[in-house]
C-alpha cells in the first residue's frame, strides 16, 4: 500500500456498491469532496476478462465471474489468507471435512461459530452485489413495525422510520437503478405511491413458465388450499411479477434485456443495473475519487461525536475518519447511531 | 432518361462512345463534369469481385474453370471509381483460388462490396469523380440531401419534419452558421464523445477528443416519417404497438437489366479527430465544421468553436434484401493505431494519431479509458482536461486477404486523401437461408418475416465474429462471445420503445425489435 | 426468497448425499477441472492440429459427430454438403463446411492432441462404414467394440453437446469400476467458444447461460420447432 498520503474530504465512504456509488453520486453532485475505499480491484474498462472466466468456469456460481480467483493454479479453493480482500464463496459454504469445508480456514473466508454457516456471499467488486438478481422489491408498511405487529418474537424491533418515510426515496432509487414493473401490480399488502409516480419502464414480459404457473394458481379449491393453514383456504394465488433493475426498454444508454439468463452472476449486455454504472456516474462528477485495493482497517470517530459543519481528516496509512452524512441530520444520526449501532449497520447491509 | 443511358453507358467504361457526344469534349475521365450527380443508387452499381459471365447480370459463370477476379488497377481504374453505390451485394461461394473456402470467396465479394460502397458515399457531392477530390471535397454523404444527421431527424419534443427541411443550428452558432451555412454542424451530446453503452472517451495525441456522428439516407428518414417513430410518445401509442419494425432492403433490378433497382436503408457512423496543424490537413479528408459542446444547463448556451475535422473512422450499414440483418462495413484512416503484431515486431510508423511509438507500455498501457471525467470541459473547448493521451492498439489483425484488396484499390486511389484510407473487414450474416426474405412478393410494405423471429440466432451466424474499429468500438476490441465487439451481436440487441397493444391477448406475440439499429432508443 | 439463489446441480457421480448445499463437487473434481482449464488455456484450443489434417479427415469427423450425436452433420458444420448424398457418400467431391465459427475445426484439434492414434482408427471407422441408410447405427456398432474406441467416441459427443472435455479414461472408470474415485467426474471447459456452441440447450430448444442470441421477449413466446435448433 502507498506511504505516507494524507487526503483531505468532506466525506469518505468505505465502499463502492450500491449503497456507497448512490451516495458518491449524490455528494459529487452537490460539489462535495469524497472519496471512497474500494478493498476490491478496480472495474476494467470492458467486461472481457470477466465474461471469459465466466465461459471458462466449471462451476456458474455467482462469483465465477470476477476476481479474487474462485480456484489457484492447483485447482484448491484459493486461501483467503493469502488474499489482501478476500471474500465468501458458495464453493466454500460445503459439508465440513469435504471440498469447500466452511469451517476450514484455508478455503472459507468467514469465520463462523454457529452449527450450521450463513449461506450468504458477496463479491469484491464495486461494492459487493454486482452478482444480485436484479430484484427490487419494496418493504410492505408493516415490515417497519415488526415488533409491534409481532410482540410475541423478542429478535423483532420496530423501525425508526415508516414505510412513508422511504416513498420518495424508493421513486428516486427506481429511477436510478432502472426498475421495470408495473404499478398497479405492485399494490398489494399497503403498498402505495405517491400520486401519479411511474415506475420507469413497463414490467418485464411474462415467461411461459410465469404464465402458466399464474394460470393454474388462478382457481383453486379451498379443499386443496387448506394445508396452508390460513384463516381462510384462499381459492386463488395470484402470481405477480417482480419488479427487476433490468430493462424492458432502452434506458440511460443501456439496452433492453435479450433474456441471457445470467444476471447471477453477471450479465453479457448490461441490461441489468450493477454499481459500477452509478459508480462511474459519481466519477464524472469530478469531485469524486475512488481508490481501489484500499481496505479500511479502522475509523476513527472524533472524541467529540458528530458535528454538523465540521470537516474530518482522513488519516493516513491505514486509518481513516469517516464523516458526517449530511450536514441536517448530523446530530440526529449521531444519536441514533449511539443507541442503536448494530442494528442499523444490520440494516443497512440487508438492503433498505 | 437521356442522362441515365447515358450514364449506363458510362458505367461500362467504353470511352468511344462519350465522344458520339459532340457538345461535350472527350475528357479523360468518364463522366463529364456539366452532368447533375447522379443520385446514389441510381442505377445501381452491378459490379462483382468476380468477371460476370453476362454484363449487365452481375453473375459470374457457371463453370467454375472460368471464373476470374475482377482487376482492380490501372486499366479498371475508371470503370471502377465511377460506377457508383451497390444496391445489393453481389458475392459468390466460388472463386478462381481452390485452395479457398466458400467463406474466404464470399468474403472476398463482400470486401469488394464494401470498398464500392466506401467510394461512392464518398464521391464528390457535385458528381465530379472522387479521383478529382481534393481532401476537403464536399462527399455524396456530407450533402443534405442525401443524408441527415440522426439529431436532425430526432428533434425536440418528437417534432415532425420533412427531409428538405433545413434544421436551424443550436442558438450558440447562429451567427457563424449564418456567415457560413456551408459549415457542417455537430451538435454535441454525450454518444459525440462518449463510445456506445458509456464505454469511454477516446483522446488523440494532440490531446483532443475524437468525435463521433451518425446519418441516415432518405430511405430510412421516409420510413420513421411514415411511422412517426421520431417521437418517443408516439413509438408508445397504440398505433405503433403492432408494427413490426422493417426498415426498406435494397435490390438490384431484375436480372439482365439496369433500371429498377433501390439501395434501400443505408446508417453511416463517422469519427473524426480535430485538426490543427495544416500538415495534418493534407492527410486526412476534412470538413469545415461547428461544433456545440455538450448543453448542461437549460439557461446558457454552450461554446460554439469552428473546427476542421478529419474523418479518421467510417462504419456503413446497409440492408439488402439477401441480408435482412443488414451488411456492416467498416474503414478507417491508416495512421490511426498499430496493430499487435507490428508493436510486437517493432515495426512502426513515426506516429499514430492514437499511438505514440516512443512510450512503453508502463507509462502508456494499451487500450486504457482516459481518467474521468470524461465530459468535456467548456472552458478547454475540445481538449482534454488532462495530459492523458489514448495509446491504442488493434488487438484483431486485418487478414492477408483484405490487406491484399486494401492495397488495389489504395492504388487506383493514389494521389488522393482516400489511399488513407483501409477497410478492416465486412461483418456479413453466413446463413444465407436465415438471412433472405423468403415471400417471392416484391412488394415494398409486405409483413415482414423480421429478424425478431429467427431462432435460435437472429443474427444468422456473423462473419467473422467479431468487428472492432479502433476509433469507434475502442475498448470493445476482442473475441469473447457477447463482451467483445461484433456489430450484429451488439446491435441484435437493439430494441425500441414500443408496447404491446393495451388489449393484446396475453398468447398474443409482441416484437420490439428495432431492425438492428439503435436509433430510433434516440427519439425524444 | 431461497437463500441458495440458483438450482443445486445433479451429481454426475451417483450416491451423493442430499445435506450438501452444492451437488457434486469435490476437491478433486474441481483440481482436476480448474487445473486443466488452465492447461488448456495456454495450449491453444485453435491452434493448428498436431498432425496434418486433409479435407477428407474433416468430412469424415463431421460425419462420425453426425452418427455420435444424432444431430444432422449440416448444423453441427454449417455448408457440409454430401455429395452425391449422405448414404453415398464421395470424399473428395463432398463440402467439410464452411462457417465463420468453425467449432468444428476447434474440436478436431482437441481430440486430435488428446487421442490422435484413437481419432484415426475412429475416423477409419467411419471411412469403412457402409454407405446405407443405416450407416450411422453401423459406426456406433463398430464403435463400441474396443474399450479405446467407446469411450473417446462417448468424449466426442459429451463435447459436442456440452463443450467441455471428458477424458475417455475417467467415462471408462465410471462406468466399469464399482467404486470409482472422484476425479472421474470431472471435467473442462473447453474454451468460451465451445461453451456457446454446446448442443445440450438447443436440444431443449433453448440457450447456454449468459449465451443468448435470441431478442426480447422471447422467453413470453413459444420456441421455435426443435427442427430449427438441430436440424431434424
Amino acid at each position: 500500500m502507498a506511504a505516507e498520503t494524507c487526503i483531505e474530504c468532506d466525506v469518505a465512504i468505505v465502499g463502492a456498491g450500491f449503497a456507497g456509488a448512490l451516495i458518491a453520486n449524490e455528494l459529487g453532485k452537490a460539489r462535495k469532496k469524497v472519496v471512497i475505499l474500494e478493498a476490491g480491484d478496480p472495474v476494467p474498462p470492458n467486461i472481457n476478462d470477466f465474461m471469459r472466466r465466466f465461459y471458462m468456469a466449471p462451476a456458474k456460481v455467482p462469483e465465477s465471474p470476477y476476481t479474487p480467483e474462485v480456484f489457484d493454479a492447483a485447482g484448491n479453493l484459493s486461501d483467503p489468507s493469502k488474499m489482501n480482500a478476500g471474500r465468501p464463496t458458495v464453493l466454500s459454504l460445503l459439508r465440513k471435512g469435504g471440498f469447500g469445508d466452511w469451517t476450514d480456514p484455508k478455503q472459507s473466508y468467514l469465520i463462523q461459530k454457529g452449527p450450521r454457516p450463513f449461506a450468504s456471499t458477496y463479491d469484491r467488486l464495486a461494492g459487493g452485489t454486482a452478482h444480485w438478481l436484479g430484484t427490487c422489491l419494496r418493504f410492505v408498511p408493516a415490515d417497519f413495525r415488526m415488533k409491534t405487529n409481532y410482540p410475541s418474537v423478542p429478535q423483532f424491533v420496530d423501525w425508526p422510520i415508516g414505510y412513508d418515510d422511504l416513498n420518495d426515496w424508493y421513486g428516486k432509487a427506481e429511477a436510478e437503478l432502472g426498475v421495470s414493473a408495473d404499478l398497479e401490480e405492485q399494490k398489494f399488502l399497503g403498498i402505495h405511491f405517491p400520486d401519479g409516480y411511474k415506475y420507469p419502464m413497463p414490467k418485464i414480459p411474462r415467461s411461459l413458465v410465469d404464465v402458466a404457473v399464474s394460470d393454474a394458481l388462478r382457481s383453486l379449491t379451498e379443499n386443496e388450499t387448506k394445508f396452508l393453514e390460513m384463516e381462510r383456504p384462499p381459492t386463488e394465488i395470484r402470481v405477480r411479477s417482480l419488479p427487476a433493475a433490468r430493462n424492458s426498454q432502452p434506458y440511460k444508454n443501456r439496452r433492453a434485456c435479450a433474456g441471457n439468463t445470467n444476471c447471477i452472476p453477471i450479465c453479457p449486455i448490461q441490461a441489468k443495473y450493477d454499481p459500477t454504472i452509478t459508480l462511474n456516474e459519481a466519477l464524472e462528477t469530478g469531485h469524486v475519487e475512488i481508490l481501489d485495493r484500499h481496505v479500511a482497517n479502522e475509523i476513527v470517530v472524533d472524541p467529540l461525536g458528530f458535528l454538523a459543519g465540521r470537516r474530518y481528516t482522513c488519516y493516513c496509512g491505514r486509518s481513516v475518519i469517516g464523516s458526517v452524512l449530511c450536514r441536517d441530520c448530523a446530530q440526529e444520526m449521531a444519536d441514533y447511531f449511539k443507541a442503536n449501532h448494530h442494528v442499523v449497520i444490520r440494516s443497512l447491509s440487508r438492503g433498505l | 432518361m437521356r442522362n441515365n443511358s447515358s450514364a449506363t453507358v458510362a458505367v461500362l467504361g467504353l470511352v468511344g462512345v462519350l465522344s458520339s457526344f459532340p457538345s461535350s469534349p472527350v475528357q479523360a475521365q468518364v463522366t463529364p463534369s456539366a452532368q447533375p450527380p447522379k443520385p446514389l443508387g441510381q442505377p445501381c452499381n452491378l459490379l462483382s469481385d468476380l468477371v460476370p459471365a453476362n454484363p449487365p447480370s452481375p453473375k459470374p459463370p457457371t463453370d467454375p474453370s472460368k471464373l476470374t477476379l475482377t482487376r482492380v488497377d490501372a486499366t479498371t481504374k475508371n470503370t471502377i471509381l465511377n460506377s457508383g453505390l451497390p444496391c445489393q451485394e453481389n458475392v459468390s461461394p466460388q472463386g478462381p483460388d481452390k485452395a479457398k473456402t466458400p467463406l474466404e470467396n464470399l468474403q472476398r465479394g463482400f470486401d469488394f462490396y464494401s470498398w464500392l460502397t466506401f467510394i461512392a458515399l464518398n464521391s464528390p457531392a457535385d458528381g465530379r469523380p472522387i479521383d478529382q477530390a481534393t481532401p476537403n471535397t464536399k462527399t455524396k454523404w456530407e450533402d443534405k440531401a442525401n443524408f441527415k444527421q440522426l439529431l436532425d431527424v430526432m428533434l425536440p419534443g418528437g417534432a415532425a419534419s420533412e427531409w428538405t427541411d433545413k434544421i436551424p443550428p443550436p442558438p450558440g452558432c447562429k451567427s457563424q452558421f449564418d456567415a457560413n451555412p456551408d459549415l457542417m454542424v455537430i451538435d454535441m451530446i454525450e454518444e459525440t464523445f462518449n463510445q456506445p453503452f458509456k464505454t469511454g472517451a477516446l483522446i488523440d495525441q494532440q490531446g483532443n477528443y475524437a468525435l463521433f456522428d451518425i446519418l441516415m439516407n432518405r430511405q430510412m428518414f421516409d420510413y420513421i416519417k411514415k411511422h412517426k417513430l421520431y417521437s418517443k410518445r408516439e413509438q408508445l401509442s397504440a398505433a405503433n404497438s403492432n408494427l413490426k419494425i422493417d426498415f426498406p432492403a435494397g435490390a438490384n433490378p431484375p436480372d439482365g437489366q439496369v433500371e429498377g433497382g433501390d439501395p434501400g436503408g443505408i446508417i453511416i457512423k463517422v469519427s473524426w479527430k480535430i485538426l490543427d496543424s495544416d500538415q495534418e490537413k493534407r492527410k486526412f479528408h476534412t470538413v469545415d465544421a461547428l461544433v456545440s459542446l455538450p448543453r448542461h444547463d437549460p439557461a446558457t448556451e454552450p461554446p460554439c468553436l469552428r473546427k476542421t475535422l478529419g474523418l479518421i473512422g467510417f462504419h456503413v450499414m446497409h440492408k439488402t434484401k439477401s441480408r435482412l440483418p443488414w451488411i456492416w462495413t467498416s474503414f478507417e484512416h491508416v495512421d490511426n493505431v498499430p496493430e499487435e503484431q507490428e508493436v510486437k515486431s517493432r515495426k512502426l510508423k513515426p506516429s499514430y494519431s492514437f499511438y505514440n511509438p516512443r512510450c512503453n507500455t508502463t507509462t502508456c498501457p494499451v487500450n486504457q479509458t482516459p481518467p474521468r471525467p470524461w465530459d468535456p470541459t467548456p472552458s478547454l473547448g475540445l481538449k482534454f482536461h488532462s495530459p492523458f493521451k489514448s495509446q491504442i492498439v488493434r488487438t484483431t489483425s486485418l487478414t492477408d486477404d483484405t490487406k491484399k484488396m486494401n492495397k488495389q484499390f489504395q492504388g487506383i486511389l493514389k494521389g488522393t486523401v482516400w489511399e488513407n484510407y483501409m477497410l478492416l473487414s465486412t461483418q456479413w450474416p453466413s446463413d444465407f437461408n436465415c438471412a433472405r426474405k423468403v415471400a417471392s412478393d416484391a412488394k415494398p410494405e409486405l409483413d415482414p418475416n423480421t429478424d425478431a423471429e429467427k431462432e435460435p440466432d437472429m443474427n444468422c451466424a456473423p462473419a467473422p465474429t467479431f468487428l472492432a474499429n479502433s476509433t469507434l468500438e475502442t475498448y470493445s476490441q476482442g473475441s469473447v462471445p457477447l463482451a467483445s465487439s461484433s456489430c450484429m451481436a451488439c446491435h441484435g440487441n437493439a430494441t425500441s420503445y414500443q408496447l404491446p397493444p393495451p388489449d393484446a391477448n396475453p398468447n398474443a406475440k409482441f416484437f420490439n425489435q428495432s431492425d438492428f439499429t439503435f436509433i430510433l432508443e434516440k427519439a425524444r | 426468497m431461497s437463500h441458495l439463489p440458483y438450482p443445486r446441480p445433479k451429481s454426475i457421480a451417483q450416491g451423493k448425499k442430499e445435506d450438501e448445499m452444492v451437488g457434486a463437487f469435490t476437491r478433486r473434481t474441481v483440481l482436476a477441472g480448474a487445473a486443466a482449464a488452465t492447461a488448456a488455456m495456454s495450449v491453444g484450443a485453435v491452434d493448428s492440429p498436431a498432425s496434418a489434417q486433409t479435407r477428407q479427415d474433416m468430412i469424415l469427423f463431421v460425419l462420425l459427430s453426425g452418427a455420435l450425436t444424432g444431430i444432422a452433420e449440416a448444423k453441427l458444420a454449417p455448408g457440409f454438403r454430401a455429395v452425391p448424398s449422405l448414404t453415398d457418400i464421395d470424399l473428395e467431391k463432398s463440402e467439410p463446411g464452411s462457417d465463420p465459427v468453425d467449432i468444428k475445426q476447434e474440436y478436431f484439434n482437441w481430440v486430435n492432441k488428446k487421442r490422435q492414434a484413437t481419432l484415426r482408427r475412429l475416423l477409419q471407422i467411419t471411412k469403412d462404414s457402409p454407405k446405407s441408410s443405416d450407416r450411422s447405427q453401423a459406426i456406433i456398432d463398430k464403435v463400441q467394440a474396443t474399450p479405446d474406441t467407446k469411450y473417446l467416441a462417448r468424449s466426442i459427443v459429451l463435447m459436442w453437446y456440452l463443450g467441455a472435455w471428458y477424458d475417455p479414461d475417467n467415462l471408462r472408470a465410471l462406468a466399469e469400476l464399482p467404486n470409482p474415485p472422484a476425479k472421474a467426474s470431472s471435467f473442462e471447459v473447453i474454451s468460451p467458444k465451445a461453451y456457446t456452441q454446446g448442443w445440450a440447450l438447443r436440444v431443449a430448444q433453448a440457450h447456454p447461460m449468459g449465451f443468448s442470441e435470441m431478442q426480447f421477449g422471447y422467453w413470453a413466446r413459444p420456441p421455435s420447432p426443435r427442427t430449427d435448433f438441430i436440424g431434424n
